[in-house]
């Protein structure tokens, strides 16, 4: 049981979105789907949710042909930074017609996380603002219970006492209803310790796909002194670093045997936020 | 198929939207009745009316394409069960025949040579020799169904429309606009200058190809019907086929 994505290439005009994308979500794992502006994450969730349908390559749910597919389209929701609902249209009317779209979806629970957000369910999607109306499409999509629910920036114009509660509800709801959930965001750090896996997106390709705990260990960051730093460094895989002053980290990838370190620098470990920043720099 | 579910939430909307109409132009007729009784002449609120539930269902229709394929696709819907759900609300039309009936004997029988009905069975809109069925409840079943088909092909061109009108980028929207409203002056300006007599066969024409050639009003009516049918088959086909490719239409090109 997954989503699997064939050589999927799609193009806008002159502008190549994705190119020859492959890739599995597999069931019951939480993901990141991680890329810079423009990199063509939206555009591989409105292919794979079939609100594009014009590409080349496949895209196969549970094995059946995703496009125009009824039957395996109700097993996914895009939660998706714009918005589809008419904007006259009330919470609370948007949570009965999910119900009927979605027969899991649980309104008792959906209300109740109504409350805890402090959403007005009475009010009209349209009136919300941008944090709410977030909220009201983030409830509709954790509640939906579909077995592949994608949230495409789930935290959008949130505060953070609200992004704090958005994180324990993802977990708590995986904990209750294991599923496949992908994260698609561009606050990578706080969300890092909610993920199992990475996609990572660049320009249309994808640059990496992995754990986030493979990905972690499989780089480290070098601090110290700027010449220390790259005498210790030169004959490995730097991808990328930042000086102040006269001190210097450099991030180097590559499960390197490191047996002696000189006093003058520390080893320390490399975040997923630095090492997206790294991959996806200018001119990488 | 989510068939079921998206049939539900059209006529639910369409239901909601239907209510809202009718209030208002009840308030209308009742008010036009009202003067009517008093002053005993036309308000000329019974020639406009058919009218305005061509352009109510033409909009229902204009409507039912955009709007609610974004909310569908947002709810894993696909397209083709879209699609299928308008069809499924094209029966409601008559319904909206029937009311259109009620409404033409409860508001415009006092003292009104031009009623709606009459008007619609009259020479100039069912052609010459048109019979008009003796008895009321032939005239009233003819009446229904042949509004009601009107409708339902009003329904269709404008979810026709709807789907050309999403499917085209602003400078055709606007190009394919102006030179509608330019080819219909063009026409207009040239019959009232000239009425040249290929106007005319244009008229007989569109007339045999609505009623047929014979003058029994049953068959006639059966011939509309087809008409009507195989029209708006037409406005749905252009629809199915342009709806295959539709996109969500905020932000699907967002990268």
């Amino acid at each position: 049981m997954s989503i699997e994505i064939k050589n999927v290439t799609k193009t806008f005009g002159k502008v190549r979105a994705l190119e020859d994308v492959s890739l599995i979500f597999e069931s019951e794992k939480i993901y990141g789907l991680l890329g810079r502006n423009g990199a063509g994450k939206s555009t591989l969730l409105n292919i794979i949710s079939n609100r594009l349908v014009k590409f080349d390559g496949e895209v196969l749910i549970d094995g059946e042909d995703a496009v125009e597919n009824d039957k395996m389209q109700s097993k996914v929701f895009l939660m998706s930074e714009v918005d589809n609902y008419p904007s006259s249209m009330k919470v609370k009317d948007i949570f009965k017609w999910t119900k009927e779209f979605y027969p899991d979806f649980d309104i008792q629970k959906a209300n109740g996380l109504a409350e805890k957000f402090s959403l007005e369910t009475k009010k009209s999607i349209g009136a919300l603002s941008t944090g709410y109306r977030t909220i009201a499409k983030f409830i509709v999509a954790i509640m939906s219970n579909a077995p592949y629910t994608f949230l495409d920036e789930p935290i959008l114009g949130l505060d953070a006492n609200h992004r704090d509660l958005v994180y324990k509800t993802i977990l708590e709801q995986y904990g209750e209803n294991p599923r496949t959930i992908v994260i698609s965001t561009h606050i990578i750090e706080e969300v890092a310790s909610l993920l199992e896996d990475v996609v990572i997106l660049n320009e249309g390709r994808v640059i990496k796909t992995d754990s986030v705990e493979n990905l972690i260990s499989s780089g480290y960051g070098v601090s110290g002194k700027a010449q220390d730093v790259d005498e210790f460094t030169k004959d490995k895989n730097v991808i990328g670093s930042d000086s102040v002053g006269a001190l210097k980290t450099a991030y180097v990838l590559g499960k390197d045997n490191i047996t002696s370190v000189p006093e003058s620098i520390e080893i320390i470990p490399i975040n997923l936020q630095k090492l997206f920043i790294e991959l996806t720099g200018e001119g990488k | 198929m989510k068939l079921k579910s998206a049939v539900k939430y059209r006529f639910f909307k369409t239901a909601k939207i239907t209510g809202i109409f009718y209030a208002l132009m009840f308030e209308l007729l009742i008010g036009a009745f009202i003067i009517r009784g008093v002053t005993r002449t036309n308000t000329g609120i019974e020639d406009f009316f058919p009218f305005i539930m061509y352009i109510f269902t033409f909009v229902l229709g204009l409507n039912a394409y955009s709007k609610e394929l974004d909310m569908f696709l947002q709810n894993g819907i696909t397209r083709q069960c879209s699609h299928y759900s308008f069809i499924a609300l094209l029966p409601i039309n008559l319904v909206y025949g029937l009311i259109s009936t009620l409404t033409d004997y409860l508001f415009f029988r006092v003292d009104t040579a031009s009623d709606p009905k009459t008007e619609f069975f009259s020479s100039h809109c069912l052609g010459a020799g048109f019979k008009m069925p003796d008895s009321m409840i032939s005239q009233i079943f003819l009446y229904t169904v042949m509004v009601a088909f009107i409708y339902t092909l009003s329904m269709a061109f404008g979810y026709m429309i709807g789907s050309l009108s999403r499917s085209m980028k602003l400078f055709y929207k606007v190009l394919f606009g102006t030179v509608l409203v330019a080819v219909f002056i063009f026409f207009v300006t040239l019959w009232q200058l000239y009425n040249p007599d290929w106007f005319e066969t244009i008229a007989i024409i569109l007339r045999t190809f609505f009623l047929g050639v014979g003058t029994s009003p049953f068959g006639r009516t059966t011939n509309f019907i087809i008409a009507t049918l195989v029209l708006s088959t037409v406005n749905l086909s252009v629809a199915h086929l342009l709806i295959r490719k539709s996109t969500i239409k905020k932000g699907a090109d967002k990268k």
